[in-house]
């Protein structure tokens, strides 16, 4: 979610998605989404879109490192050229402050490994960033084995004010890739996609000063960042401890050089040198840490299904719960801002078992709420959920509720099929295109009898809900569109192809509730064979005169 | 309220546009009902404030006044919030006057 100066604006929130690597962001506004933008040169975007301190940038990690040669194409090299083949990418996302617009502003060339999670500096660290690392051994098969050799991996920490400095003096290489930016128009209703073909690569074995690693216990998933900037959190999956970094340590590690070597041209830090200090038997798989502001830190164990409380200074545990079962992320509204909202954490879980009533292989999965205002956490409610969100994050609704949009107003709807009032509801041709300038308002459609559409005529639906009141959307389903129907807000038009495949009279109807009279909310459309005379009519009512309309 | 004649041309017109896009959904111009009441007459029927409530605050209408309670056990749809301004609600009455033929 966005932040100014650290902490939640209310702004904006963003998703990744990781099999086609992109990022989405949502108005908290209207929550839709607005925006959709591709992350080239990637293969599963994971550690992602996790945000610096003023969302200047989102950040989208490769999961998955790939070949990548100079033309940062995919080439034809067999899967065990990993190590000499293979490499991982980090991608800045520029979030225009304004307008939220989002663009690919600069990407990191890194060696091959994995990369798993990430958190933004804050205070102090507000530069950096930084991403776990996994695979530092590189495999390519077997990773359950192979990639867990090392009792370290990497946490990378990575200084993007700089990278920013030398994008901006052409420092990077020009790449040529192929992606896709989908943007969402509020005023029109409608989105533009476009395929952008360039981004900017910067290399840190020639930029020296912008990439550094950290030895890190072992497998690490989250990599979080507290309240005050100071302390980064690893989790190693596999570790018996939880590490903590000194952001100052880091800092002087580097002035002096303590390095112990290099990894594929990339400085390693010593982990003595930039190690705060490590939690002594915490649990067993640490994988996520989150923070109250008071100084602790709340890390979930898959292992041993449990939210450990520790005190972030003196490295100490002071209070454990159980969750049910094998909890996986974890959430404390605000947790990851310069100020947490504190008083509960939420326990997302990866296994339900007997926690529901059975309903099949599948079970629903499960989450708990504890209070965590006092010294112990104390468990409010056990409860179902859909899925297990990863890094998900609550906030207060007064952040929301002054600029939540309740209606988009009729006057400033310009879609270019927008019916303003029934008397602009009309059907017209474009040769085999079949243009429905429909209404919705309680309950009825205008036209809701169509005639002198043929077979081989593609018809849109574009329905304007004249409704101006909060929460009254009206829907539009039709039989034969297969795969879509739509939900349409007050004052929105949005728009339906149907081509039918059959010659008759078709029913469409209102699909969300919305008066006594909501099942009454239904129209007909005829198809006549290809080649029929039947003139193209549209009407609702008794008083509606047919017309033969062409544009 | 002040309602005073020859009507106000600008607001007539006014009303006649807000009456297209927000209202002819569901009222007629003569006394047939639709989803809602016919419009012709509506200005001998009811006080003007009693309208400009209807139309600015229906929800505390529906829920108070035993008139609007009535219309509603006849036409059972509860007629929607349509974000008019009480500004275009006056002029809304306006463009009922000239329905019902005053000039």
């Amino acid at each position: 979610m966005s932040t100014t100066n650290g902490e939640h604006d209310g702004r904006w929130a963003f998703v990744n998605g990781n099999n086609t690597p992109r990022i989405a962001r949502i108005s908290l506004s209207t929550f839709r989404t607005e925006e959709i933008i591709e992350i080239p040169n990637s293969s599963g975007n994971h550690s992602s879109p996790f945000l610096t301190e003023n969302s200047e940038y989102a950040v989208a990690g490769t999961r998955f490192s790939y070949p990548m040669d100079d033309d940062d194409s995919n080439p034809d090299v067999g899967i065990d050229s990993y190590k000499k083949n293979f490499k991982g990418t980090v991608s800045f996302i520029g979030i225009d402050k304004e307008t939220g617009r989002m663009g690919v502003s600069f990407q990191v060339m890194l060696p091959g490994v994995n990369f798993d999670l990430s958190r933004g500096g804050r205070g102090p660290s507000k530069d950096w960033f930084f991403f776990s690392c996994y695979n530092t051994e590189q495999a390519n098969t077997l990773l359950e084995v192979n990639a867990s050799q090392k009792d370290k991996d990497f946490i990378m920490a990575l200084n993007w004010k700089k990278c920013e400095e030398y994008a901006k003096a052409g420092k990077g290489k020009k790449s040529k890739v192929r992606y896709a930016h989908n943007v969402y128009d509020e005023k029109t209703h409608t989105a533009t996609s476009t395929i952008e073909t360039e981004t900017i690569v910067l290399d840190p074995k020639e930029l020296k000063d912008i990439v550094y690693f950290m030895p890190c216990p072992k497998s690490p998933h989250g990599c979080d960042v507290d309240p005050t900037g100071e302390y980064i959190c690893g989790s190693g999956k596999l570790a018996a401890v939880i590490p903590v970094f000194s952001f100052a340590k880091i800092q002087k590690a580097i002035a002096d050089k303590s390095f112990e070597g290099e990894f594929d041209g990339i400085p390693v830090l010593k982990y003595d040198a930039v190690l705060h200090g490590e939690v002594k038997k915490p649990g067993l798989g640490p994988l996520h840490t989150e923070f109250d502001g008071k100084g602790f830190a709340y890390t979930s164990f898959f292992v041993s299904s449990e939210i450990v409380k520790w005190n972030i200074e003196k490295l100490e545990v002071v209070d454990r719960v159980p969750t049910y079962y094998s909890i996986g992320h974890l959430s404390v509204p605000g947790g990851p801002t310069r100020k947490p909202h504190g008083k509960y954490v939420i326990a997302y879980n990866k296994i339900t078992k007997d926690r529901y009533l059975p309903t099949g292989p599948e079970l629903t999965q499960s989450a708990q709420l504890y209070d965590i205002s006092g010294d112990k956490m104390k468990l409010l409610l056990d409860f179902p959920t859909t899925g297990e969100p990863h890094y998900a994050e609550a906030i207060p609704a007064s952040l929301i509720q002054s600029k939540s949009v309740k209606i988009f107003k009729i006057e400033d709807n310009h879609h270019p099929y927008v019916s303003k009032g029934e008397k602009e509801a009309k059907v017209f041709r474009e040769g085999n295109k079949v243009h429905v300038n429909m209404t919705s308002i309680r309950s009825h459609f205008m036209p809701d009898n169509i005639e002198g559409v043929k077979l081989g005529d593609e018809v849109y639906f574009h329905v304007t809900n004249l409704e101006q009141d909060w929460d009254v959307p009206h829907g539009f389903a039709i039989k034969g569109a297969n795969n879509a129907e739509l939900l349409i807000m007050p004052g929105e038009t949005c728009t339906l192809k149907w081509v039918p495949d059959r010659v008759g009279v078709v029913a469409f109807y209102c699909t969300d509730f919305c008066s006594a009279l909501h099942q009454e909310m239904q129209g007909y459309i005829r198809v006549s064979p290809r080649g029929s005379n039947n003139p193209l009519t549209f009407s609702t009512g008794n008083k509606a005169e047919p017309t033969g309309a062409t544009k | 309220m002040n309602l005073p004649t020859p009507l106000n041309k600008d607001w007539v017109a006014t009303g006649k546009a807000t009456y297209d896009l927000k209202c002819l959904a569901c009222h007629k111009l003569s006394d047939e009902k639709l989803v809602g009441p016919g419009w012709a007459g509506v200005t001998k029927r009811r006080e003007p404030v009693w309208i400009m409530n209807m139309i600015t605050n229906v929800d505390m209408m529906l829920e108070k006044d035993p008139e609007a309670q009535k219309m509603l056990e006849e036409c059972l749809v509860r007629m929607p919030n349509q974000n008019i301004t009480q500004e275009d609600s006056r002029k809304l009455i306006e463009f009922m006057r000239s329905n019902d033929g005053e000039k």
